[in-house]
């Protein structure tokens, strides 16, 4: 999406117009959900932090002025909403028999760690950018991701 | 496995049916069916104003009729300069919510409704012959207002019904056809001429033009971008604090045990909501009725003022233009006459040479006026004050502190950091992390780019952008990309330039600043000094730094943690010797450090740093201190104010005020003082003001000799100061290319032309030496794009550039190549390459370039 049709999507969705919201969203919604999904327990947890953060960003629209900005708008919400979600499951994670096996493996790792490995994983998003979402500095992310690799035993 | 095959497993996971995108359109609608509109913001409520058609003096007078807070209508009414983010601001930092900015919506739309009525009504007169005028008149505002008396019938809760509704709904095809246009095009620049002609605007619709003008500008710059980033929150390094337990360290007062927050952000409290709860309509709409004539009246008023603004911003300008003659003459003659008596009985007279030369904008001057159609057209220019000039001479104030004590011994140190830290006076809150992009500046040209270039070595090439230097190796015919070269963590580059075929990259950060040597593909040494960086020069084959740094106490310390509390610079970042700190006097514990450092080894050459409260330390040795500096010389004599630190043979502190923000050069400095700017010489005297800013000043900064000015908007002014008794406004040229050293390569267009021109810095101009052009059609340059800074070859002999256009058939890549006489080489041409020409270097004499289809020879 280039800055003016950006900017017209934008001003449609400001003024309620749900289904360009709907095609902002589209940018980045596999990205949303992978990060929800493997970083918590099941898909009804996921789905809520997703569809929270959606109208998170559809009450926010009009101050996104930016690709960027809503990229960065939507993920930190994202991110928020699953900590306060790791944060009611109390240290006490439970995966049922249906998670993937990969699912089970990540869940190996504390919970920030967890995130900002999905992010990188599924979610192709680079250091600078999982340093936006969280506000973990850079470098605090690089020793996360090594240690979550060396856990999950990636090359 | 690999994080690759863990990915691919991931991403195989299928997006449940409630969240794909085409369903999320339900979660947005309520049970109505209407989607819930998003609260407004002074950004969207002002564009969807202008979409109205609603001009300035009738915005005041909405907000004024909807009992908009008298200091925001007095901030805008005082400031017709006011920039668009600057009335953004304004209204943002109001007590005006979203539902007061409906309101004015509501009732905004309400006058635009009834004039488009009244506007058809009075033209099927005019056809029916019912009007024995035949001329056609617009709908007056009276006649609006009339019209809009049975608004108080209608309920608050209607109004944001109503205002949810983008188009009228009542009027004929030709009316519905033109009530679109404003809420289907709301960021539209140029109103329709029917709009301009409305009499109901006090003044005419094209006056408003510039607002919107100004708003493309600023989101076509990403300007929302910036903001955006800044409220990212800071949340310190987990890790880093786990280095320092605190069992280690049990000594000294309890106070140190504790970390305390160093850069406390001053948050401005937020005031209640103003008229949370939408007043009933009917008592604006009765009001404005009422204030009808009043405002007629003061129509009349505001012409008058502005026939009053014009003839006095005639008569300044003369005035300046005169005193500017006048001033020049005494000059010339002040070697050879006795200063005389000017007849000034109020301000002391001082002969030209001596008096500072003050740069005024007069309010009532047209230059406040015109700055925002000035902005709006120049998207591409950075501009300053263009006129207002005149001379008032004032005497410069007598420094009183002329000595200043580098401290003893550590002691010294611990015990100004000890009461400053007691105190909870941490200092070094003016002081203000720079800005930093690719942009250079050149002469007049603000030379725009997209990266620091591409640099080559042997088989080296290196690509740097502020993230990383990219390495590569060029070996048969082959590039291969070796590493990606990092600057510290927090940090980002800022400059980079070849030193003797090694790459220097430069690097601040919050905590640090430093460069690092490049050869061979890695980095040779990375030297590291406290603090963000607030200038940096280079003089001979040595490197200089000056940062702001204000230390993180994170754990309790004595006397003999020096690592703790004093500044740490240099390859090994070892602590500066406390002997090389000035005392400043208690009234903060942030350090102004200044350093050099050999290209060739990253050694320390040479250290100092002042103690207190710092603005700005200078990579020579000149610190400015803020306003709460108290400063004591050997004799006990104290002084509190700002100062200036100059370390020479000498030390000398010069007295200042309240320091805000400020600047170095090789002429001296430039500080904020009292909303007012002042330029100083290399011994700390005024030699010239700029006063009556357009918007208060939040950090400047030199390129060379000019000084660029930011406010809350950016920059919004520029001056050349290689004069610093008579700076001059500097209107900077915005172009594509890239800057090496001396050299400058622009990419441009002119009339069915291609052009590269190649510029060199001659007496701080940039001086054009040899275009290349070529010859292209309108159309074709129409989709003419540079192919950025990394394919751009400049090495004193040969001047080259990549770019790419649309034939109508082909994408065509092309990379052009002159010599310095001007000769011109054969153009390499690609058709249809996936990628274009996107890096170019230099190796074995011969120039190459990347291209999607490979490596590209380009001078055989």
């Amino acid at each position: 999406m280039d800055k003016k049709e950006y900017r017209e999507t934008v001003s449609m969705a400001a003024n309620g117009d749900a289904k360009a919201f709907s095609r902002l969203y589209e940018t980045i919604s596999r990205e949303m959900y992978y990060t929800a999904f493997y970083s918590l327990e099941n898909d009804m947890d996921a789905i809520e932090a997703v569809t929270g953060t959606i109208r998170d960003g559809f009450n926010s629209i009009n101050k996104l002025h930016s690709e960027a900005a809503f990229r960065v708008f939507m993920m930190k919400t994202l991110y928020a909403r699953i900590k306060m979600r790791l944060k009611e499951y109390g240290g006490e994670e439970y995966l049922d028999d249906e998670q993937p096996d990969i699912k089970r493996r990540l869940f190996e790792l504390e919970g920030v760690d967890r995130i900002c490995a999905v992010m990188y994983i599924a979610g192709k998003f680079s250091i600078e950018d999982i340093s936006a979402f969280s506000g973990l500095m850079k470098g605090s992310v690089k020793k996360r991701l090594n240690r979550s690799f060396d856990i999950l035993d990636l090359d | 496995m690999t994080v690759g095959e863990m990915r691919e497993i991931m991403r195989r996971r299928v997006v449940p049916e409630d969240i794909v995108p085409q369903n999320v359109i339900g979660l947005l609608i309520d049970d109505e069916g209407n989607a819930a509109p998003p609260e407004l913001d002074a950004f969207t409520f002002l564009t969807r104003l202008r979409g109205l058609g609603i001009g300035s003096a009738d915005f005041l007078y909405l907000l004024e009729g909807c009992e908009a807070p008298q200091q925001v209508i007095d901030k805008i009414r005082d400031n017709p300069a006011m920039n668009l983010q600057g009335l953004i601001l304004t209204l943002e930092n109001s007590e005006l919510t979203s539902d007061d900015y409906s309101r004015i919506l509501y009732t905004a739309r309400q006058i635009w409704e009834r004039t488009l009525t009244l506007r058809l009504e009075k033209s099927e007169m005019a056809l029916n012959g019912d009007e024995e005028d035949e001329d056609y008149s617009e709908p007056t505002f009276e006649e609006v207002m009339d019209e809009l008396d049975h608004i108080g019938e209608l309920t608050a809760a209607e109004v944001h019904e109503e205002n949810a509704e983008e188009a009228p709904r009542e009027y004929s095809a030709e009316t519905e056809s033109a009530a679109e246009e404003p809420a289907a095009s709301a960021a539209e620049t140029i109103p329709t001429e029917e709009e301009q002609d409305r009499e109901y605007n006090e003044e005419p619709a094209a006056e408003l033009t510039p607002i919107t003008g100004n708003t493309e500008e600023f989101l076509a710059e990403g300007g929302f971008d910036e903001a955006e980033e800044t409220e990212q929150e800071y949340e310190p390094d987990e890790d880093a604090n786990e280095t320092y337990p605190d069992e280690e360290y049990d000594e000294v007062t309890e106070d140190y045990t504790e970390e305390q927050p160093v850069f406390t952000e001053e948050i401005e409290a937020v005031n209640q909501p103003y008229n949370g709860e939408t007043t009933a309509i009917i008592q604006i709409d009765q009001e404005m009725l009422k204030k009808n004539l009043e405002r007629l009246a003061e129509e009349e008023a505001y012409e008058r003022r502005a026939e009053a603004a014009k003839a006095a911003a005639e008569k300044a300008q003369m005035e300046a233009r005169a005193a500017y003659e006048a001033a020049r003459a005494e000059d010339e003659q002040s070697d050879d006459e006795p200063e005389q008596d000017d007849g000034q009985e109020e301000r002391p007279v001082k002969t030209a040479r001596q008096a500072p030369f003050v740069v005024s904008i007069p309010n009532e001057h047209p230059y406040h006026k015109g700055a925002l159609i000035a902005a709006a057209v120049g998207a591409a220019v950075v501009f300053g004050a263009a006129a207002g000039v005149r001379f008032i001479p004032e005497v410069t104030a007598k420094a009183e502190i002329k000595d200043v004590d580098f401290a003893e011994d550590s002691t010294a140190v611990f015990s100004e950091i000890y009461y400053a830290y007691n105190d909870n006076i941490t200092g070094g809150k003016n002081a203000r992390e720079g800005v930093y992009d690719y942009n250079k500046i050149f002469g007049d040209l603000l030379v725009q780019a997209d990266g620091f270039g591409t640099f080559a070595e042997g088989d080296n090439v290196y690509t740097v952008t502020m993230e990383a230097v990219e390495a590569k190796e060029f070996k048969s015919g082959t590039l291969t990309e070796l590493s990606d070269i990092l600057p510290p963590d927090g940090t980002q580059i800022v400059n980079a330039f070849e030193d003797n075929g090694a790459l220097i990259a430069v690097f601040t950060g919050g905590a640090e600043c430093g460069f690092m040597k490049i050869s061979g593909g890695t980095a040779l040494y990375t030297v590291s000094q406290d603090g963000f960086m607030t200038d940096f020069d280079r003089s001979g084959g040595d490197i200089l730094l000056g940062s702001v740094y204000t230390p993180k106490f994170s754990r309790t310390f004595g006397i003999a943690d020096e690592d703790v509390y004093l500044p740490k610079l240099g390859t090994e970042k070892k602590t500066m010797p406390p002997q090389s700190v000035i005392l400043s006097g208690t009234r903060g514990y942030s350090y102004a450090v200044s350093a050099a450092y050999s290209m060739a080894d990253g050694s320390v050459k040479s250290s100092c740093a002042a103690i207190g409260d710092p603005v700005s330390a200078s990579a020579d040795g000149r610190y400015i201190m803020s306003g709460t500096s108290v400063i004591a010389d050997k004799d006990g004599n104290r002084a509190e104010g700002g100062l200036l630190i100059s370390v020479g043979e000498e030390i000398n502190a010069v007295q200042m005020d309240v320091i805000k923000a400020a600047a170095f050069f090789d002429n001296g400095c430039a500080t904020y003082e009292n909303g007012v700017i002042n330029i100083r010489d290399e011994n700390g005297e005024t030699s010239a003001q700029l006063t009556n800013l357009a918007q208060p000043v939040t950090s400047m900064r030199f390129d060379g000799s000019l000084l660029l000015v930011n406010g809350e908007s950016g920059t919004f002014l520029t001056m050349d100061c290689s004069d610093p008794k008579q700076p001059k406004t500097a209107v900077l040229k915005s172009v594509d290319g890239a800057v090496h050293g001396d050299d400058a390569l622009i990419c441009g267009k002119a009339a069915n032309t291609m052009t590269l021109s190649h510029y060199k810095l001659e007496n701080g101009a940039a001086s054009l030496v040899n275009t290349l052009t070529k010859p292209m059609d309108a159309e074709l340059l129409n989709t003419l794009e540079f192919a950025g800074i990394n394919t751009v070859i400049m090495d004193g002999v040969r001047f080259g550039a990549a770019y790419r256009y649309f034939d109508g058939v082909s994408v065509m890549s092309g990379y052009a190549v002159m010599s310095d006489s001007g000769e011109e080489y054969p153009v390499k041409e690609l058709f249809d390459d996936r990628t274009g020409f996107t890096l170019a270097f230099k190796h074995g004499g011969n120039i190459y370039a990347l291209s999607g289809g490979g490596i590209v020879d380009v001078l055989n």
